[in-house]
């Protein structure tokens, strides 16, 4: 065995441009593998961590955000947003039979200006009526948050004193949220008196967010939940017709729209992914039987001084072995940084949520991608071992003559 | 170790033409014995490589037996009988070892693995079964054969003739009692042919079982007896 492998790994060495061929194939082999059932996998952790966070039945904002796709850009893509409607509408929908509970939330988007320490996006919900904000919020911070208290989204970089000011309102930061790959990682978080505080101070200031509507009464979006055993979609309908300047929308509907965008990325990943792995093999069995066959007499001469076919086949496998594995290990290394790197642009560029998966996940995944990759390999080389070895030596000279 | 080959025959079939058998080989006996270098000689195509091969357990007959007899051991006074191995009864692995432990090839064609050293090469059948490396040995090897200046070099960089002295080298590392030579003085100028020619008669001196196909005149002179083939078959067994 320790023959065996000296003389692969000679041979790998002594066939530089060969065996580094070989490495980038099966590497390509093993990125499209693992790169695509962890992009898959993340963008399947972000629907479920997008879902789990809008927490309500029904989302309620004016026409003009949807119309805009506000919402879902603030969401996903935590771009910097804000869009407002009156309060008025908080009383008649609690009014509507079959709804349980209402909250409103605020976005603001902070500005660049002197006024404001970052450009980020602030959240601000009422913590005596909120049920979607604050139970996950409480994951990281169990206490109730306070004026001038507030909570970052995970991407967010809070400076060394923990303070920050936004519209001249200086703000605490009390906790850190856990990552959700959403756009709500890039999103600070306050309770309705900050935000409150934070709005009409912009106002005074001269920024022209609410253009008709009374900042004291703006709110950004009404939250809503159904009573069980009532009919959601009638809700939306009845909501809808209480004005025609806003929309509401089934919280189901608008995680079955992004649903719907990964199912389609996820059949395309998985087409790209059976069609590299075909083509990739193909080459690989044409590489493994050119190889064999322009070694005849290499072959043939392990044979001579005394190697048995076993031992030949032997060292063709461990050749391609060590070289899969080198290549899987490279293709999963690089695709893993790459992926790490470029998370947040790929989320963006395909506007859909995505959290990458827990360390368990990928050490598993970059191992399976290995062994499949090793696999493949040694199954095609041991089928070209097979064929010259199978034969006797005289015979393969004489055929390679 | 002596060499009895038994009604050899061998044929073959011609590329893509299963039922056109053609016979190589046709019912050939014939008799290496320890001490004796023999001389295989006949015209290109005879069958004389195909008889080497079969001879050295690489290449099946479709009939006949190919057996190995050791002399047996006389230090006791009386010589007691040696062991009869038949080649083509071992299984593969048998085989190879036993290729490996008591046969030396010098095939005709290029046969080194172009990316190791000539010393690397030379040792391989040595380190293929973990054996010890006689260094003095190989030495004297390397610097009879005059193989000392590339002895670092990879092979695929020798010429022609070295890389047969190469071959020579490495089909003696392992202290066979049988050579097996192919054309062994093919690519050769005239004096590594004496050499090589020399070593191999050396070598039958020494109680070795040598075995020479080969189309060089200076070659059969060397020769203690000498098989002529023709049409795969033996014509004449002269010593």
């Amino acid at each position: 065995m320790k023959f065996i492998i000296e003389l692969a790994i000679k041979n790998i060495k002594g066939r530089g441009r060969r065996s580094s061929a070989l490495v980038l194939l099966t590497a390509l082999l093993s990125a499209s593998l693992f790169g695509g059932t962890v992009t898959v996998r993340s963008l399947q952790n972000g629907l479920r961590s997008y879902e789990a966070r809008l927490g309500a039945d029904i989302i309620v904002t004016p026409w003009e955000a949807v119309k805009e796709g506000k919402l879902e850009s603030i969401l996903i893509q935590g771009a910097p947003g804000y869009f407002y409607m009156e309060d008025s509408l908080l009383e008649e929908i609690r009014q509507i039979e079959g709804v349980d509970a209402i909250s409103p939330q605020f976005y603001l988007s902070s500005a660049s200006s002197g006024c404001c320490d970052t450009l980020v996006q602030i959240i601000g919900f009422d913590p005596d009526t909120d049920f979607s904000v604050q139970p996950w919020i409480r994951e990281s911070y169990s206490q109730s948050l306070g004026d001038g208290d507030v909570i970052v989204g995970w991407n967010i970089r809070v400076p060394e004193n923990r303070h920050f000011r936004f519209y001249n309102v200086d703000c605490t930061v009390v906790a850190r949220l856990d990552k959700t790959g959403t756009g709500l990682d890039s999103a600070i978080y306050a309770n309705m008196n900050t935000i409150k505080q934070m709005m009409e101070s912009a106002d005074d200031i001269g920024f022209t967010y609410f253009k008709d509507v009374d900042v004291k009464k703006a709110v950004s979006s009404i939250l809503v939940n159904v009573k069980e055993g009532y009919d959601t979609g009638k809700i939306v309908s009845e909501i809808n017709r209480l004005s025609k300047d806003v929309s509401a929308t089934s919280t189901k509907d608008m995680v079955s729209s992004v649903a719907d965008g990964l199912s389609g990325i996820s059949k395309l990943v998985g087409i790209l992914i059976v069609f590299t792995w075909i083509l990739g093999t193909a080459i690989l069995v044409v590489s493994f039987a050119m190889m064999v066959n322009e070694r005849v007499s290499e072959l043939a001469a392990l044979r001579n001084i005394g190697g048995s076919k076993a031992m030949l086949s032997g060292i063709l496998i461990a050749e391609a072995v060590i070289v899969s594995f080198t290549g899987g290990a490279v293709g999963t290394a690089l695709t893993g940084l790459v992926i790490i790197t470029f998370a947040d642009t790929l989320k963006n560029s395909i506007g859909l949520p995505l959290l990458l998966s827990g360390s368990g996940y990928i050490t598993i995944m970059v191992i399976c991608s290995i062994l499949v990759s090793v696999a493949v390999c040694a199954v095609t080389s041991s089928v070209c071992a097979f064929r010259i070895t199978s034969k006797d030596t005289g015979l393969i000279l004489r055929e390679g003559k | 170790m002596d060499i009895l080959a038994e009604s050899i025959s061998y044929k073959y079939f011609r590329k893509g033409k299963k039922k056109e058998a053609i016979f190589e080989l046709l019912n050939i006996s014939l008799e290496l014995k320890e001490g004796e270098l023999t001389g295989i000689i006949g015209h290109s195509g005879s069958g004389k490589s195909t008889l080497l091969n079969i001879l050295s357990g690489a290449l099946t007959p479709v009939t006949g037996t190919v057996k190995t007899k050791e002399r047996g051991d006389i230090s006791n006074g009386y010589r007691e009988a040696g062991i009869v191995t038949d080649l083509y009864s071992l299984n593969d692995r048998e085989r190879s070892r036993f290729r490996n432990r008591h046969i030396g090839i010098i095939p005709q064609d290029r046969s080194a693995l172009g990316h190791l050293t000539v010393y690397e090469n030379i040792i391989l059948p040595l380190k293929m079964y973990g054996e010890m490396i006689p260094e003095k040995y190989t030495e004297k090897i390397i610097s009879d054969l005059g193989l000392e200046r590339v002895k670092r070099e990879p092979a695929v960089s020798l010429s022609g003739g070295e890389v047969r002295r190469l071959s020579v080298a490495r089909a003696l590392i392992g202290r066979p009692e049988i050579i097996l030579a192919d054309e062994p003085t093919g690519d050769l100028d005239q004096d590594n042919r004496r050499v090589v020619l020399e070593i191999l008669k050396q070598l039958s001196k020494e109680g070795k079982t040598v075995l020479m196909v080969t189309h060089d005149k200076e070659a059969e002179s060397y020769a203690d007896r000498i098989y002529r083939i023709e049409n795969g078959a033996v014509i004449s067994d002269q010593l």
